[in-house]
């Protein structure tokens, strides 16, 4: 490689001068916000309007996830934690190293009466883009009509009330939680069977749409 | 396509001439196709220009000649884990003032490796940056009314406008 001129060129000089920073364009800007840890996400997002509406983008939170995934895959562990003697969630980290101890909310639900106790995690039902989609816990209370989930994110402390769904049948059903790039939305399936005999199963089941 | 050719002439957007090695350009998607349409030989007297400035060109190629090897052979994981703390270092240096025309010119010339690298080293930088710093270097306003800003602030306790 050669540079044949040793002296200072205009765009040094410029440089050396104020230290003129270029104006980038916003799709390069686009790029390095993906690789920026949720944390400095949530900073940032009173820079101006431009990024606190792009942060809410369903392209860019997929982006987002894409690189964090690659970048520092983390585990979330449920599990009872008899130092506290309750249920907890821990983030780990590929050594399987305890990066945070995330306190588990205690949520208000007003839909349904109140001799029903929700108001902690029951049991995570999947997670996707930084969403944790619960079960909220006291359900296995016999004769307890109503399945309650909820959606709560650990990094933003957003949650979110999803319908309650009464259930048909006592077998506690299956769920599942994912997003629908088709209808731009967060699905939740429940899917409620009790066998009948060997010949077939009586079913129920129902999507729900979380809504923006 | 001449292939007997090693190294190609390029001028900076400043005027001043570069070589860089057929096998650093292939790098560069534009500088391929240039490589693939343009005669290369001693007595051609075409220089191609790229659109980059002296100063950012001379890091760019820097970066190519080092990763053309691996580039065009594939390695082994020793190369590879050596390449990366090379690019850390590359990235050290007095880069910090160039870095987002280093990101321009990754991304004029379709260098997809450089252009990682400098998005995530731009990213590292800002993560120690308040919200007026962020806005200095991206040239960008405040737009927020004084609603808005009260509205996020309550939505969000802790959230800085500075």
């Amino acid at each position: 490689m050669d540079a044949n001129s040793e002296s200072l060129n205009p765009s040094d000089k410029r440089m050396a001068r104020g230290g003129e920073i270029p104006f980038l364009h916003f799709e390069i800007i686009i790029n390095i916000l993906e690789r920026l840890p949720v944390k400095s996400i949530l900073r940032f997002r009173s820079v101006c309007r431009d990024w606190n509406n792009l942060f809410k983008t369903q392209s860019f939170i997929a982006k987002h996830a894409h690189h964090s995934a690659h970048e520092s895959p983390f585990l979330l562990l449920h599990a009872y934690d008899y130092s506290y003697k309750r249920p907890s969630l821990r983030l780990l980290n590929q050594k399987m190293e305890t990066v945070e101890v995330l306190s588990i909310p205690s949520f208000e639900v007003l839909s349904v009466p109140s001799k029903y106790p929700f108001n902690h995690v029951g049991k995570i039902i999947g997670s996707c883009n930084g969403w944790l989609c619960f079960l909220l816990g006291m359900l296995c209370l016999e004769g307890c009509p109503w399945r309650l989930l909820r959606l709560w994110n650990p990094l933003t402390r957003e949650d979110r009330e999803i319908p309650p769904i009464r259930r048909v049948h006592m077998c506690p059903p299956i769920s599942g939680f994912g997003f629908s790039s088709i209808v731009n939305d967060y699905k939740i399936v429940a899917f409620s069977y009790r066998q009948k005999n060997i010949e077939g199963l009586n079913h129920d089941s129902r999507v729900v749409h979380v809504g923006n | 396509m001449s292939s007997s050719v090693e190294a190609i002439t390029v001028l900076s957007s400043d005027g001043d001439e570069f070589k860089i090695t057929v096998s650093a350009a292939k790098l560069s998607k534009p500088l391929n196709w240039m490589l693939e349409d343009v005669c290369f030989s001693d007595d051609c007297d075409e220089v191609p220009t790229i659109e980059v400035n002296s100063k950012t060109l001379v890091k760019v190629i820097e970066y190519c000649e080092k990763h053309a090897p691996r580039a065009n052979s594939g390695a082994s994981d020793s190369d590879a884990e050596e390449l990366k703390k090379w690019d850390i270092e590359f990235m050290k240096m007095d880069v910090k003032d160039i870095l987002f025309h280093i990101l321009m010119a990754a991304n004029y010339l379709h260098m997809e490796g450089l252009y990682d690298l400098a998005c995530q080293t731009a990213a590292d930088l800002m993560k120690g940056m308040t919200v007026s710093q962020i806005r200095k270097i991206f040239h960008i306003k405040n737009d927020f009314s004084s609603e808005e800003q009260e509205q996020l602030r309550r939505q969000h306790p802790g959230c800085s406008f500075d």
